[in-house]
């Protein structure tokens, strides 16, 4: 019942975040179709590096493309549903959560719906361009959705986790920010250019291969179940850990005791 | 021009009350070059031995990549397109136009003192990582840091003008920053991936004589391959478009704030 109240809540914020800045139609449009365009320049890149090697460590053009569109869409989904999450540094040092404490939902939840980035919805769509120019079978389609929920929740959960330390330290979104660049980054990339002790840390602390490596490879190329599982258990723990690193550090808040509504 | 400076100078003092920040933001950076070494060495095959991919070695191509970087990260492309079109939309501008400078170059020099100080931390840092990994650039010089160093200044000065003009689009779009978006796709795909022989050779023409030299590519190449020849090409071209970009910013900057209603209250 509560998930299913919870899930509830974070359409409901996605589609009023939507309304609000569907007033402004041209903006709306231009911030998504520009993501797509902007998003679109990475294929030329990969274009040029596959003229001058054929595979890199088995990764070819279309894998490459694959771990991008996750990549995308995972990327869009965090920031479509969840935000408000890049909020939170100055939502803190500000000392406006009071707003949120009072919401019968969970603080962080209600934090991370509050805000919807239009252009996100952009790169959720360049997902699907990706596989339209791959050539990719009718049910990568219907997988990508899961691909990129799991992605998405990672990477929103990751950032939520390191961004909790704003509550104990001053800056302390820079190791965020960091991990995020870090997670956002090397994920665009075949992962065997990595050594062992990179693809280690990759899969633990800074869990870039459960973003994109790990649907790529085991939802889409070789589907195998138990890696899939595991997919799902990891986003489970991340999501877990953001929740508890979030809800300890909230006993450290300071309320700036302002007076403030949401509209 | 000396209150410019003292709006430059407070900028770089305000930025160097975040040193905590900017050296973890070092990390990130330290990641993509990583990323890159690993890439380019891949491609090479190996350790890259003597291979030439368009004239350049492994090593070259990573110093370039090294330098593309310095470059990209000291230039918040998006937040300098940002703190123009912020201004704008909210209204704020209206406050500085009473003000006794230009708000164009107020900006500028704002943007310019924060760049200073990433700069400091990034300069150093990219000449450690490329002499761990890769060692020192063959043919390399002591007579030529000063003229790299030049030419890194001029690179990040364009990119801040021409990032800063686009924020000025904002007095007519409600968002600018997808324009920054694609000015930097642009940057990124012609300037830092590859440099400009990576091409067809119908297209390094337009490359060639494009801002996109002048920001990344050119200051590039003199890192990995330096000659004084091409030191004075990259910063003519550099010269030419800062000159062009900031005469653009006034026009846009003049008729932008015509449009400006100003409500009181």
């Amino acid at each position: 019942m509560a998930v299913k109240n919870n899930l509830k809540m974070i359409f409901s914020y996605f589609r009023l975040n939507v309304k609000k800045e569907w007033k402004y139609k041209t903006s709306f449009f231009m911030q998504i179709a520009m993501m797509i365009l902007n998003d679109l320049f990475f294929i030329i890149q990969w274009y040029i590096i596959f003229q001058l090697v054929d595979n890199i460590g088995g990764y070819g053009f279309n894998e490459t493309m694959l771990l991008w569109a996750i990549a995308a869409g995972g990327f869009g989904f965090s920031h479509a549903f969840f935000g408000g999450a890049w909020n939170i540094k100055d939502i803190v040092y500000d000392g406006k959560l009071d707003v949120f404490l009072t919401q019968p939902k969970s603080v962080l939840l209600n934090v991370s719906c509050s805000s919807t980035d239009i252009s996100a919805i952009g790169d959720m769509i360049y997902a699907y361009v990706v596989l339209i120019i791959i050539g990719a079978p009718w049910h990568w389609y219907l997988l990508m959705i899961p691909a990129m929920i799991i992605a998405g929740l990672i990477y929103v959960s990751v950032y939520v986790t390191y961004v909790g330390l704003c509550f104990y330290m001053k800056q302390g979104d820079a190791i965020a920010k960091s991990i995020e660049g870090t997670v956002n980054k090397a994920a665009n990339y075949p992962p065997h250019i990595f050594n062992y002790v990179v693809k280690g840390l990759f899969l633990t602390l800074i869990p870039t291969f459960f973003y994109t490596f790990i649907p790529a490879q085991y939802f889409f190329i070789t589907f195998n179940i138990w890696w899939v599982l595991g997919a799902v258990a990891v986003t489970a723990l991340w999501i877990a850990i953001a929740f508890a690193t979030f809800n300890h550090g909230l006993k450290k808040y300071n309320s700036g005791n302002l007076m403030g509504g949401r509209l | 021009m000396s209150k410019y400076f003292s709006i430059y100078r407070t900028s770089l003092k305000q930025e160097s009350k975040t040193l905590g920040n900017s050296l973890t933001s070092v990390i990130s950076f330290v990641v993509i070059i990583y990323i890159f070494q690993q890439l380019w060495q891949f491609i090479y095959g190996g350790n890259g031995g003597g291979t030439l991919i368009y004239g350049y070695s492994v090593k070259m191509t990573i110093w370039y990549m090294i330098m593309a970087e310095v470059l990209m990260y000291s230039v918040n492309a998006r937040g300098t397109t940002r703190a123009f079109a912020n201004d704008i939309k909210s209204g704020k501008i209206a406050y500085q136009l009473n003000k006794p400078y230009n708000y164009y170059m107020y900006q500028i020099s704002s943007q310019a003192g924060a760049i200073s100080w990433k700069l400091l931390f990034l300069v150093p840092t990219g000449i450690l990582m490329g002499l761990i990994l890769l060692g020192p650039i063959p043919g390399f010089s002591i007579a030529y840091v000063f003229p790299l160093l030049a030419s890194l200044l001029l690179a990040v000065i364009l990119t801040c003008i021409i990032y800063g003009t686009a924020g000025l689009l904002s007095f007519w779009v409600e968002e600018a920053t997808p324009f920054a978006w694609i000015i930097q796709k642009f940057q990124m795909l012609f300037g830092l991936f590859f440099p400009p022989e990576f091409f067809s050779a119908s297209l390094q023409p337009f490359i060639t004589y494009s801002p996109v030299y002048a920001m990344m590519s050119g200051p590039c190449k003199l890192m990995a391959n330096f000659s004084w020849d091409l030191f004075w090409k990259v910063s003519l071209s550099q010269l030419i478009y800062i000159a062009v970009f900031v005469i653009i910013g006034f026009i846009i900057y003049k008729i932008g704030t015509k449009k400006v209603n100003i409500h009181g209250g």
